[in-house]
C-alpha cells in the first residue's frame, strides 16, 4: 500500500502537486496526461531522486518522504533504457545484487531467474551499445527486478521503441505483472497503453491530478470533458462540460483535484 | 596509340637537330656526350608528352610543359646539375600520368631540391600531409583546402622540433644520456610531474565532480578561477610562490622553524610549482567528462541500491575515466615542461627544462641542444604512450560502433 498525501514540489515556474493518491498492493496504475503534466516527475519524487517539498510519502505505513532512493527498493525504467554501457548486460542486471553485497551464487542464481522470465537469454553476451531500443528496454525492467523492489516504477517505457516491438513488450509487461505481482506505476501519454495494461488511471493535468480510480469507473464516468477527450472517450456521454480554460489550468472548473 | 614511321621519324630527327645545334653552337657548354644523353631524355620526355596528349585533359600538355621547364630552369640554369636534372625529368615523364604520384614527386623535389638542407624534416611531414588530403578526394574543395593549409602551418610550426630531434647523432644522444646529471635531471622531471598529477587528481577530479553536477551562486566565477594559472605569467607564478613560501617569507621561515622543512628549492617545491601550473588542465577537462554522464546513469544507479559514492565509483568515474585520464594527461605534460615557475622558485635540484638552461647559459645552444633532443624524445614518448592508453578507456558517449565485445 502506497499512499501519497499532499505532495508537493515547484520545479521553477512548474509546481507539481498538491498530489494524494492511494495505490493498493498489486494494482497496475497508468498515470496518463498530455506532455509536461508533471508525471515523470511524480514518479522521481516516488523513486527519491527529487525530494518534495511538502506533504507526506508512506509505504506500507512507513514513512518514506526523506529517504534516499539506494534504501527505497523502488525500481525505475527510464524512457531511455539508461542501462550502464560499460557493464555487459549480465552485470547490468546483476547491478542491484552487487551493489548490495550480494554472494556470486546467490547473485547467478537470481539473475538466472529473471533471465528465464524475461526470456532474454539470447542477450547476455551482446554489447549493451548493440541492444535494440525493445531489447534495451527489456533488460532494464530485468534490471529493475533483480532487486526485488515493492515498486515498479515505468516511466514511459514504450516510448522510442517501434510499433511492434512496442506491442510485445506490452504483453511483456503484462505478464511480468502477472508473474511478480508487483505494484506498478507506468507513466505515459498514450491511451491505447493506459487502456491494455493499466488497472487503475491517473489522469494528470498540469502537475494536479484530474481524476484517479479504477481503469472501468474512469471510463464509464469521466470526470469532465478533458478527460473525455484525453481517453477518447464520447465527450457527450454525461461528462459534465468543463470551461475551456481546464485544458490550461485545471481547478479552473469546479471538479477538484485528486481522487 | 597510332603514330605513323614517318611522324616518329620526323619527330626523332628534329629533336636531333636542335640537340645536334646546341652542342655545335659557337661557345657550347655542352659535351658530344652529354648532348646525346640528353637527346635521349627528351625523346622519352616527347614520348611521354604524346600520351599526355592522348588523355586529352584540358591544359594537361601545358601543364607538362610548364612542369618541364621549372626543372629545366631550376637544375639545369640555377643549380647546373646535369646528372640529377636528367634523372628527375625521366621520374616526371613516367609519374606525370598520375596525379598521386605527381604530387608525391612534386614533394620530393621541394624537399630534396629546393628545401634541400632541411630534406626530412620538411619531406616527412608533407608527405604525411598529401596522404591525408588524398584520402579525403572526395570531400568538397573548401573543406580540403582548409585541411592542407591548416595542416601545412601546424607542420610548419611544429618544424623547430623535428628539425631538433635528427640534428644529433644517436651515439652523442646516447653520451648525453650516460651523464650522471642528465640522468639525474629527467628523473627529477618524471618523478616531479608524475607527484604533481597525482595531487592534484586527488582534489580535482572530486571538485571537477561537484561543479559538473552541482549548481551554487559564484560557480561560473570558480570555473573562470580554475583557468587563472593558465594565464600568469610563468615568472610572475614563480614569483609569487617565492613571495608566500620562500625563506625570506613568514610562513617559509615558520615551516623552517617547526619542522625543518624548507619548500623553495626542494623536491616539494617543484611538485608545488608544477601543480600550480598543471592544475586547470586536469580539472577542466575532467569537469566536461563528467557533464557527459547523464544523470539518468546516476539517478538508474541509485534506485538500484547504490550509495552516492558507490554510484561514483560503480558508474560515473568509470564513465568518465577516459576525459579523466586525458586531464592527466595534459597536466602531466603541462607540469614536466614547467620552466618559469620551477627555475625562480624551486631552481635546484635542477629538472630537466632548468638543466637545458643551465647548460646553454655556460655552454651555448650546440652544447645544450642534445639534452634537449633527449627531452624532447622522452616526453614525446610517455606522451604517445599514455595517450594510446587512455583510448582502451570506457567513454560515456560510446556508440554502437565502440561497443565492446565479449
Amino acid at each position: 500500500m502506497i499512499s501519497i498525501r499532499a505532495l508537493e514540489r515547484r520545479f521553477g515556474a512548474f509546481a507539481l502537486g498538491p498530489l494524494s493518491l492511494e495505490i493498493g498492493r498489486g494494482d497496475y496504475w497508468v498515470l496518463l496526461g498530455p506532455s509536461g503534466a508533471g508525471k515523470s516527475m511524480l514518479l522521481h519524487l516516488l523513486a527519491g531522486v527529487f525530494k518534495p517539498d511538502a506533504g507526506v510519502l508512506c509505504v506500507d505505513d512507513r514513512d518514506v518522504t526523506s529517504t534516499p532512493p539506494e534504501e527505497r527498493r523502488v525500481g525505475l525504467v527510464f524512457q531511455q533504457s539508461a542501462l550502464f554501457p560499460h557493464l555487459s548486460v549480465t552485470d547490468n542486471l546483476a547491478y542491484a545484487l552487487t551493489v548490495r553485497g550480494v554472494t556470486a551464487a546467490e547473485r547467478r542464481r537470481r539473475t538466472d531467474e529473471i533471465v528465464s522470465a524475461l526470456g532474454i537469454g539470447a542477450l547476455l553476451h551482446r554489447p549493451v551499445a548493440t541492444l535494440s531500443g525493445g531489447e534495451a528496454q527489456k533488460v532494464a525492467i530485468g534490471r529493475a527486478l533483480a532487486g526485488r523492489p515493492q515498486l515498479l516504477l515505468l516511466d514511459e517505457p514504450l516510448g522510442p521503441i517501434d510499433h511492434n516491438a512496442r506491442l510485445e513488450l506490452q504483453e511483456e509487461l503484462k505478464r511480468v505483472h502477472r508473474t511478480f505481482g508487483l505494484t506498478t506505476l507506468h507513466v505515459t501519454h498514450s491511451r491505447d497503453e493506459a487502456f491494455a495494461l493499466g488497472s487503475h488511471l491517473a489522469i494528470l493535468q498540469n502537475g494536479r491530478i484530474v481524476q484517479a480510480g479504477a481503469a472501468d469507473a474512469v471510463q464509464a464516468a469521466p470526470r469532465c470533458s478533458f478527460v473525455a477527450l484525453f481517453l477518447g472517450l464520447d465527450a457527450a456521454a454525461g461528462a459534465p462540460r468543463c470551461q475551456r480554460s481546464c485544458l490550461t489550468t485545471p481547478g479552473s472548473c469546479d471538479h477538484p483535484a485528486g481522487a | 596509340m597510332k603514330l605513323s614511321l614517318t611522324k616518329a621519324a620526323l619527330v626523332v630527327l628534329c629533336l636531333g637537330a636542335v640537340h645536334l645545334g646546341l652542342a655545335a653552337m659557337p661557345g657550347a657548354t655542352l659535351s658530344p656526350a652529354w648532348s646525346f644523353v640528353l637527346f635521349a631524355t627528351n625523346l622519352y620526355v616527347v614520348y611521354a608528352a604524346l600520351l599526355v596528349k592522348v588523355e586529352r585533359r584540358p591544359a594537361g600538355l601545358a601543364m607538362f610543359a610548364v612542369g618541364y621547364l621549372v626543372l629545366f630552369l631550376l637544375l639545369m640554369v640555377l643549380l647546373d646539375k646535369k646528372p640529377l636534372f636528367i634523372l628527375l625529368i625521366i621520374l616526371y615523364a613516367s609519374v606525370f600520368r598520375s596525379p598521386f604520384l605527381l604530387g608525391c614527386f612534386a614533394i620530393f623535389v621541394l624537399s630534396f631540391v629546393v628545401l634541400q638542407p632541411y630534406a626530412l624534416e620538411t619531406f616527412v611531414p608533407l608527405v604525411l600531409i598529401y596522404l591525408v588530403v588524398w584520402r579525403v578526394r572526395d570531400a568538397s574543395r573548401f573543406a580540403r583546402l582548409c585541411l592542407t593549409l591548416g595542416l601545412v602551418m601546424f607542420a610548419a610550426v611544429l618544424l623547430p622540433l623535428f628539425h631538433l630531434g635528427i640534428q644529433d647523432s644517436l651515439q652523442t644522444l646516447g653520451h648525453t644520456l650516460a651523464r650522471p646529471d642528465v640522468q639525474e635531471a629527467v628523473w627529477l622531471s618524471v618523478a616531479s610531474s608524475t607527484v604533481a598529477t597525482l595531487f592534484v587528481a586527488l582534489w580535482g577530479i572530486p571538485l571537477a565532480y561537484a561543479l559538473s553536477r552541482l549548481e551554487f551562486p559564484g560557480k561560473r566565477l570558480v570555473e573562470s578561477l580554475i583557468d587563472v594559472p593558465i594565464l600568469v605569467p610563468q615568472s610572475v607564478a614563480g614569483i609569487a610562490l617565492l613571495v608566500l613560501l620562500g625563506p625570506a617569507s613568514p610562513l617559509g621561515a615558520a615551516l623552517n622553524d617547526a619542522f625543518g622543512v624548507q619548500i623553495a628549492g626542494r623536491f616539494v617545491g617543484i611538485v608545488l610549482a608544477q601543480v600550480f601550473v598543471a592544475s586547470p588542465f586536469l580539472i577542466k577537462t575532467a569537469l566536461t567528462a563528467f557533464a557527459a554522464v547523464p544523470e539518468t546513469l546516476e539517478m538508474a544507479s541509485r534506485t538500484l541500491g547504490a550509495s552516492p559514492a558507490v554510484t561514483f565509483w560503480r558508474i560515473t568515474l568509470p564513465l568518465a575515466s577516459r576525459g579523466v585520464a586525458v586531464g592527466g594527461i595534459l597536466a602531466w605534460s603541462r607540469a614536466i615542461s614547467e620552466f618559469g615557475a620551477v627555475v625562480l622558485f624551486a631552481s635546484a635540484p635542477l629538472t630537466a627544462p632548468v638543466l637545458v638552461h643551465t647548460e646553454f647559459l655556460r655552454a651555448g645552444a650546440a652544447e645544450s641542444r642534445p639534452i634537449a633532443t633527449l627531452l624532447l624524445i622522452i616526453c614525446l614518448w610517455i606522451f604517445i604512450v599514455l595517450q594510446l592508453g587512455q583510448t582502451l578507456l570506457p567513454t560515456a558517449l560510446q556508440g554502437a560502433a565502440r561497443g565492446r565485445p565479449r
